[in-house]
């Protein structure tokens, strides 16, 4: 039933899963997704997150479930051994696109925080060479090294949570209170708002198969997910006690503008650092993403690695390219958060649903046939 | 005869080499060696003494070698008549008993090759920990490092390479400790070099074996301390020893180990930790802080403080050129002092470094040619540099220095992060002898590999529970 | 060719670093020295017909030997960005605004609303949220081109002025977050430091109270410490209360009226909360803790009783001064204390709009509930 086509001497430690999933997930939304949960739950968006954390482990659990049912492969072939070879492969050039379209999205909005605050005047392409030059020389490692560096990155930027202090010491958190006053609808289409934020856990179903011990996945990936949900908690409540409630709808960065009073005696404006910083981690996700659609690719087409990575290098350059404009970007991204919700939530729900149904005939058909 | 006149003419151009001819009895004894290379005193005594000695000569009518391989007191000795062979014996300080009318002769060991004596270790000082350090001679390294490590699982295996130096090359191991995997890679890498012409230093050795020699971060490790290659051996490390170099080279090695030092673990624990931290402190504010410095001033003005701010628009304000330029010459300036250091003949050395460390500054400052700020900041980032333990590692930082610096000028904070960014992922993909360069052994080993550790590298440096002699109270004293 | 220079390593080391040579002339460099650092800016009523504003700058500009060298221009039009423009044209380096610290705005225009001119404070990405607003009395221009006795730059005196007093002093936070805050949240109104020239030097005469954006009217120093108080957790260094006592029945205390004493090393510690919905009915806590450091009078402070009295006298003294506080603020239609705020965070409401809290501001009563407790008198009794 499995195809494993990675020796063992490869594969990776599965506490690895935490890196990769914490990173996959933190760059889409933490600089700017208190705007959009909070224009629809109110000062109850803490709730909201709350909630689409808990979902996210349903989601984790049934991920994990469907993975074990296979033999912990990567979904390209589950998808084959479901829905056959065509209708496995419309289904996976799917998933590529989506995870191209992440990919293209990550990498051009940090390049709009790029473009705001630090170097307005250099055209997009130069920082999207920038990337891709450094994520070849990740890719060329395999997923190997790319886990090592999704952690040192990840621990390069750990200590930022602490700057969370500055904001806190001038919050007033009677802004939470009166405690839900929101409506179910409301707090409902929050969770929705929150779909891309916490979505980028199902880079699990792509990861599993080059893990050791792949039994043992199912708890960092949950403990990955809990230290995200808690972060995405904290920063919308000191959010929330921070700004004032239009202060929050009216402003697009969120997060950066709260770090602006950060300053000590040797360094002021810290939101600078943070963007610094924050180059490194979209380096790690725009590796991992690029590694799953890579994967995805030459799993169909039998082709070099190295020369779909520099097509997938040519495509995001002329698209990111063409999103010259905040509000093209802006359409880019209610289009991802629609599709996250969709393939990240409900999906390994449909699936499991479907591979039980499917094996379930298959087995039926081969005792009848036996 | 025939033998002896090839081997005269074959030494011919050997000024040293003599032929000592001894008659006994019928037969004419010819005693070769070469006089630099042999420990005369032996020869005479042991050899000569004992053939022209008279029991010898009156218990028997003919000698063989085979009788005086048994009579002469000599610690190796052995028959041979092949030429190859007993060229180089004598090359090695042996002595070569050739009798007259037989083909065969007695080869014997009375090499006393010159030396240099046990000394302190000049380039890896420490304050804590045995002094004594590695000699060019692989016999007394052997045996310094046998004298730590008394155990019959020490393997060390001997492998001769460079065709006209016959270098040899000792490769040590722990059997069960060390993978034996790479034991195997290494011993093939090693031979595959038998080709070469000339291998003199053991670092050029681990040049020509490791795995990606064009990068800047050294994958193998050498030190000149025993007790360093004692404990890498412990933690089931595989050290090569070349004689003729008083470097040992270990492997394979992660990027911490050349951080650490011995005063870590035989100091005080927390100590120790806070040395460590202080290290790597230093490291990084070698190579980030000029960086820094020059992204700030060129390009980010927002991240200043407004007294910083103040004081570093006065210190930069009469410099004519841009940041990044004066960053440069400043570092370049340090390295050419460093380098002068390096080859000075000591009786000029104290004024060089007054006059280039500290009039060479104040007077650029004072010219206007370099702010005071960045001065500062270069001096404590090369202070800074030499805290690092391993020679190589500190070259390397150096270097890496100048390729941020340049970052940092054209592209600010962003150059900055491409630079750790570019570092990290090159990191993260060496590898020493296969093992991955960041990860330190046993750290990530998952429950199915744990069993079969034989020494936990921590069993070196913690106590037993058993051996801990005061019981720790859960509540207070009464 | 250029396929055999992709296939061979070292000449794809060497494409790629020229290429990233070439992308090396794109970013602009920004070197310190080379530019005018722009740390306060004045905001005024422009005297002509076309042109809105007119803003006058201090910046640092470093010349060959003194490098705070300060320059004070002044341009007007109709935007703050405009104006930048016209004074580019004045000076001979690039002015950059990055690490602006004080901004002023004219008595007049702050009279209009001045929500329009912090537009730009808040879009632009380079302006930091510390900055530090304040109304100017009489014009911007005026208070920053005045001198100081410790000759320093301008800019600087303003920064260091109204941190020392907002951190440390009795003037309410009043950086550019707090105002925005302030301002985008119903039911509280934004307080600004007021800087006046009095006898050639730039003072903090008090506070400018803001109804929404527009300045309607001002408390001076004595008001400003239980305004301050009212609104949080504070400290302080002293405060000076004048105890009428001619109508205290102790007859441990003097009936001397005023008797003025003198509080250091003060806590408040301030709570309201709303004790009824209808009204609305407020209840405000406020206990005060110092050190009584000075009694104009001479009082034996041995007895209990005495300091007892003391505190009861000065509780009953800030009660008063309270009530004739928030009188004053709910006839000025301004609420400073946030009792909007307070009623928002306790009463489930589906909207809060502004205007509704001030209609029912109109009606609002507060019950105090103030106590003050002498921690110690000093080292005499």
């Amino acid at each position: 039933m499995s195809e494993c086509t990675v020796p063992t001497r490869r594969k990776i430690h599965p506490a690895f899963t935490m890196s990769i999933v914490i990173t996959s997930q933190i760059t889409v939304g933490m600089l700017a997704f208190q705007k959009y949960v909070y224009k629809e739950a109110g000062h109850d968006a803490w709730f909201s997150v709350i909630a689409a954390g808990i979902c996210a482990h349903f989601s984790v659990f049934m991920i994990v479930k469907t993975l074990s049912r296979f033999n912990f492969n990567s979904l390209y072939e589950i998808h084959n051994q479901l829905f056959g070879k065509w209708g496995g492969s419309i289904i996976n050039g799917v998933l590529i696109c989506y995870w191209l379209a992440v990919s293209t999205y990550v990498l051009r909005n940090y390049i709009e925080v790029l473009l705001i605050w630090i170097f307005p005047d250099v055209p997009i392409w130069v920082f999207g060479l920038m990337f891709f030059v450094l994520i070849a020389y990740g890719l060329a490692g395999g997923l190997t090294v790319i886990s090592v560096i999704s952690f040192i990155h990840l621990l390069l930027v750990s200590w930022l949570i602490l700057l969370l202090y500055f904001p806190l010491k001038t919050a007033d958190f009677h802004q939470l209170t009166p405690v839900i006053e929101a409506n179910i609808s409301q707090l409902f289409k929050g969770m929705l708002a929150m779909g891309a934020t916490i979505g980028g856990y199902d880079v699990l179903f792509y990861t599993s198969s080059h893990m050791k011990e792949p039994h043992r996945i199912h708890r960092y990936a949950h403990m990955a997910l809990f230290i995200v949900n808690v972060l995405y908690l904290m920063i919308m409540l000191v959010s929330i006690g921070y700004y004032s409630p239009k202060q929050i709808v009216n402003n697009s960065w969120d997060t950066l503008t709260m770090l602006k009073t950060v300053g000590f005696s040797f360094l002021e404006r810290f939101e600078y650092i943070v963007i610094m910083m924050w180059f490194i981690i979209v380096l790690a996700n725009l590796m991992i993403t690029s590694w799953v659609i890579i994967q995805g690719i030459t799993r169909m087409v039998k082709v070099k690695r190295k020369n779909v990575y520099i097509g997938l290098c040519l495509v995001q350059l002329i698209i990111i390219q063409m999103l010259q404009t905040g509000d093209q970007l802006a359409v880019l991204s209610n289009l991802i958060n629609d599709v996250a919700i969709f393939l990240s939530f409900m999906y390994p729900f449909v699936l499991f649903v479907m591979a039980t149904i499917i094996l379930g005939i298959r087995c039926r058909r081969r005792k009848e046939h036996i | 005869m025939v033998k002896l006149h090839t081997i005269q003419h074959m030494f011919a151009h050997h000024s040293e080499f003599k032929c000592r001819s001894v008659q006994v009895g019928t037969q004419m004894l010819h005693v070769l060696f070469i006089s630099s290379l042999a420990d005369e005193k032996l020869i005479q005594e042991a050899v000569l003494h004992e053939i022209q000695c008279p029991p010898v000569t009156r218990c028997h009518v003919i000698i063989t070698p085979e009788v005086l391989l048994n009579a002469l007191p000599i610690k190796e000795a052995y028959i041979s008549d092949e030429l190859v062979d007993i060229s180089s014996k004598l090359l090695n300080g042996w002595c070569y008993v050739q009798f007259e009318q037989l083909d065969q002769g007695l080869l014997l060991n009375t090499a006393a090759l010159p030396h240099r004596t046990l000394a302190k270790a000049e380039i890896e000082t420490d304050i804590f920990g045995s002094q004594v350090a590695f000699v060019e001679r692989l016999a007394t390294n052997l045996g310094l490092i046998y004298q730590l490590l008394p155990d019959t699982k020490l393997h060390s295996e001997v492998i001769q390479i460079g065709t006209a130096t016959k270098t040899t090359v000792s490769l040590l191991y722990l059997e069960g400790a060390a993978d034996a995997h790479i034991v195997e890679q290494l011993k093939m890498r090693v031979a595959e070099l038998e080709p070469l012409n000339g291998v003199f230093d053991s670092l050029k050795l681990a040049q020509l074996i490791d795995d990606n020699s064009s990068t800047l971060f050294p994958t193998i490790l050498h030190t000149e301390r025993p007790d360093r290659v004692c404990k890498f051996l412990l933690e089931g490390k595989i050290s090569l020893l070349v004689d003729g170099c008083p470097f040992a080279i270990v492997c394979p090695v992660t990027l911490y180990e050349f951080l650490h030092v011995n005063t870590d673990m035989n100091a005080r624990r927390s100590i120790g930790i806070l040395l460590r931290l202080l290290r790597i402190t230093a490291m990084f504010f070698s190579i980030f802080g000029t960086a820094f410095y020059v992204a700030a001033i060129t390009f980010h003005y927002q991240i200043l403080p407004p007294e910083l701010l103040k004081t570093l628009i006065r210190s930069h304000s009469k410099v004519p050129f841009p940041p990044i330029f004066e960053a440069l010459l400043l570092e370049i300036v340090v390295e050419l002092l460093r380098e002068a250091g390096v080859r000075l003949p000591t009786k000029v050395g104290q004024t060089m470094g007054i006059v280039g460390g500290i009039v060479i500054g104040q007077a650029a400052v004072e010219a206007g040619f370099v702010s005071n700020v960045l001065l500062m900041i270069v001096a404590l980032a090369a202070l800074a540099s030499f805290t690092i333990p391993n020679f190589s590692m500190s070259n390397t930082q150096q270097i890496l220095r100048f390729p941020f610096i340049i970052l940092a000028g054209f592209w600010g904070g962003i150059g900055i992060v491409i630079g750790i960014s570019f570092l990290t992922i090159h990191l993260a993909r060496q590898t020493s002898i296969g093992k991955p360069y960041l990860q330190p052994q046993s750290i990530l080993s998952t429950r199915t590999e744990e069993h079969a550790k034989v020494h936990p590298w921590w069993s070196v440096i913690t106590r037993s529970a058993a051996s801990q002699m005061v019981k720790r109270n859960k509540d207070f004293k009464e | 060719m250029i396929i055999r220079i992709i296939r061979s390593r070292r000449k794809r080391l060497v494409l790629l670093i020229m290429v990233l040579v070439l992308c090396i002339g794109c970013a602009r460099q920004m070197i310190i020295d080379k530019l005018s650092i722009v740390i306060a800016l004045g905001y005024d009523q422009s005297q002509q017909e076309q042109e809105r504003i007119r803003t006058t700058i201090i910046a640092y500009h470093a010349t060959d030997n003194q490098a705070k060298n300060t320059l004070l221009t002044s341009a007007s039009n109709n935007t703050s960005k405009g104006v930048r423009t016209k004074l580019n044209l004045k000076m001979p380096t690039q002015d950059v605004i990055g690490q602006v610290r004080v901004i002023a705005y004219g008595e007049p225009i702050a009279r209009k609303g001045i929500i329009t001119l912090t537009d730009t404070l808040q879009r632009d990405s380079d302006i930091g949220t510390n900055v530090y607003l304040a109304i100017a009395g009489g014009s911007a221009e005026q208070i920053m081109s005045a001198t100081n006795k410790q000759q320093i730059n301008m800019g600087e005196y303003l920064y260091e002025l109204i941190r020392k007093n907002v951190n440390y002093g009795i003037i309410p936070s009043s950086n550019l977050h707090h105002f925005l805050s302030t301002y985008y949240r119903g039911g509280k109104d934004p307080v600004l430091p007021y800087l006046e020239l009095q006898q050639n030097e730039v003072v903090i005469s008090g506070v400018a109270l803001m109804k929404d954006d527009r300045m309607v009217g001002r408390l001076n120093e004595d008001d400003c410490l239980l305004l301050k108080s009212a609104m949080g957790n504070y400290k302080f260094d002293s405060f000076e209360l004048a105890l009428s006592l001619k109508e205290s029945n102790h007859h441990y205390l003097p009936r001397i009226s005023p008797l003025f004493i003198t509080l250091t090393n003060i806590k408040i510690k301030s709570n309201i909360k709303l004790a009824q919905e209808e009204g609305p009915v407020f209840d405000v806590r406020i206990r005060v803790k110092g050190q009584l450091k000075e009694v104009s009078e001479q009082i034996d402070l041995e007895k209990r009783e005495t300091i007892h009295a003391l505190e009861h006298a000065a509780s009953r003294q800030i009660a008063a001064q309270y009530e004739v506080l928030f009188k004053r603020l709910q006839q000025m239609q301004v609420d400073p204390i946030g009792y909007g705020a307070v009623y928002r965070t306790s009463v489930r409401t589906k909207q809060f709009a502004t205007e509704q809290w001030r209609d029912m501001y109109k009606h609002a009563r507060i019950r105090t509930d103030i106590k003050v407790v002498f921690t110690n008198v000093g080292i005499t009794s």
